[in-house]
């Protein structure tokens, strides 16, 4: 009798801790759409002008990136802008060429294309501090209040997501590249999960990996069906053109969300939908072209439209 | 209407604008934009006087460029 009740005790308390953390256990699902809840910025307003990252705070503000203005601006739930910060130089929380956006549960993290660091503000967006890098930035998650994730581009050393303290100490590295595939070719969007593995989608290459926190490939997959970007000769460089995928997000549920690029049958909208194995379950297409995806602590789905005037922000439903 | 005017006018300028200080390009959503502003600011004076970091500048650019680009304008 007490053996049995552990049993059940045991079972529920698994359960209990499944439903917690997203991605444990696993979900059938045959169909996903998605249904707009908000709509920021519009051709005949001055919300946002040409916006390149989006995150979200744990209550649900929205952080939005406008290379436009120079700016990194936050809105309310409903979308009203609650204030705006940076401005065009190179000062402290100043943008030249503002690119990357992530937020941890406090702070705010922001790339400028031409800076060797990650600029860090609090939520109300005073600006905080530089986390340095030891090169420029071609990708940015955060992993917690004090720790960032950073694909960084590099011609001695490419192909490595470093793991940043706050005080920009390298703590731990995933050097993901198979040989020497050639330039850019290492291209990634990457997104941490809570366990420290890293999914990765290459941006001109037909590959969606799961990399272990200690540096491991777990798994790789082919969803294009190995189709190549053509390379063009640029400058004396030979450069891929067309992109395979353009970003990659983890929802709550435990699904891997993938955006496709040019090779894709709905160019840049069709979204991949792979389990955390890499089994692919759907896809489903965006209504605009997007070049980015992001989810939310809520599960809410954000992509672009009008061409970077408009922030979309989507329920994701599940059939 | 006004800010529709005003983004088509200036319509990837600062996409394609690879390089702090490089002034804005008259970029049109082209077949090879990207590849046009690449070139551009690999045989820019100030990025070849801030290598490294100035070419490596111009390949994030050049990624962020077809990530962003419609792909229709890019192909």
């Amino acid at each position: 009798m007490n053996g049995s009740r552990w049993t059940i005790g045991f079972a529920l308390l698994w359960a209990a801790m499944g439903a917690a953390q997203p991605g444990i256990g696993r979900e059938i699902i045959s169909k996903i759409t998605i249904e707009e809840v908000l709509s920021i910025g519009a051709l005949d307003d001055e919300a946002l002008f040409q916006w390149t990252g989006v995150a979200a705070d744990p209550d649900g503000f929205i952080y939005v990136l406008d290379a436009m203005d120079y700016s990194l601006k936050k809105f309310d739930l409903r979308g009203a802008l609650v204030k705006k910060t940076g401005g065009r130089g190179q000062g402290p929380g100043e943008f030249m060429i503002p690119r990357l956006l992530d937020a941890s549960p406090n702070f705010i993290f922001a790339t400028d294309q031409n800076v060797a660091g990650v600029y860090v503000f609090d939520r109300e967006l005073n600006y905080r501090k530089k986390i340095l890098c030891p090169s420029l930035i071609a990708h940015l998650k955060a992993l917690g209040d004090d720790r960032v994730a950073v694909a960084a581009m590099s011609f001695q050393a490419p192909g490595k997501i470093l793991v940043l303290n706050d005080d920009g100490k390298v703590l731990s590295e995933i050097a993901y590249l198979d040989g020497n595939p050639g330039i850019l070719m290492d291209s990634i969007s990457f997104i941490p999960d809570a366990a420290g593995s890293f999914y990765l989608a290459f941006l001109f290459q037909d590959r969606i990996e799961k990399w272990s926190s200690d540096g491991k490939r777990v798994w790789s997959r082919s969803l294009l069906g190995g189709k190549k970007s053509v390379t063009k000769k640029i400058s004396s460089f030979s450069l891929p053109g067309e992109t395979c995928f353009k970003d990659i997000a983890l929802d709550r549920r435990g699904h891997v969300l993938v955006l496709g690029g040019h090779l894709s049958e709905a160019p840049s909208r069709t979204v991949f939908v792979l389990d955390l194995q890499g089994d692919l379950l759907t896809t489903f297409v965006l209504p605009d072209t997007s070049h980015c995806l992001y989810v939310d602590r809520r599960n809410y789905l954000y992509a672009r439209a009008n061409d970077g005037v408009t922030l979309k922000k989507y329920r994701i439903l599940y059939e | 209407m006004k800010k529709r005017a005003s983004f088509t006018a200036v319509f990837l300028a600062i996409l394609v604008t690879f390089v702090a200080g490089f002034p804005g390009i008259e970029a049109e959503a082209e077949a090879g934009v990207c590849e046009k502003a690449l070139s551009d600011c690999l045989n820019d004076i100030m990025t070849q006087a801030t290598a490294p970091f100035g070419p490596i500048s111009c390949f994030i650019g050049y990624t962020f460029c077809k990530k962003y680009i419609d792909p229709s304008a890019a192909a």
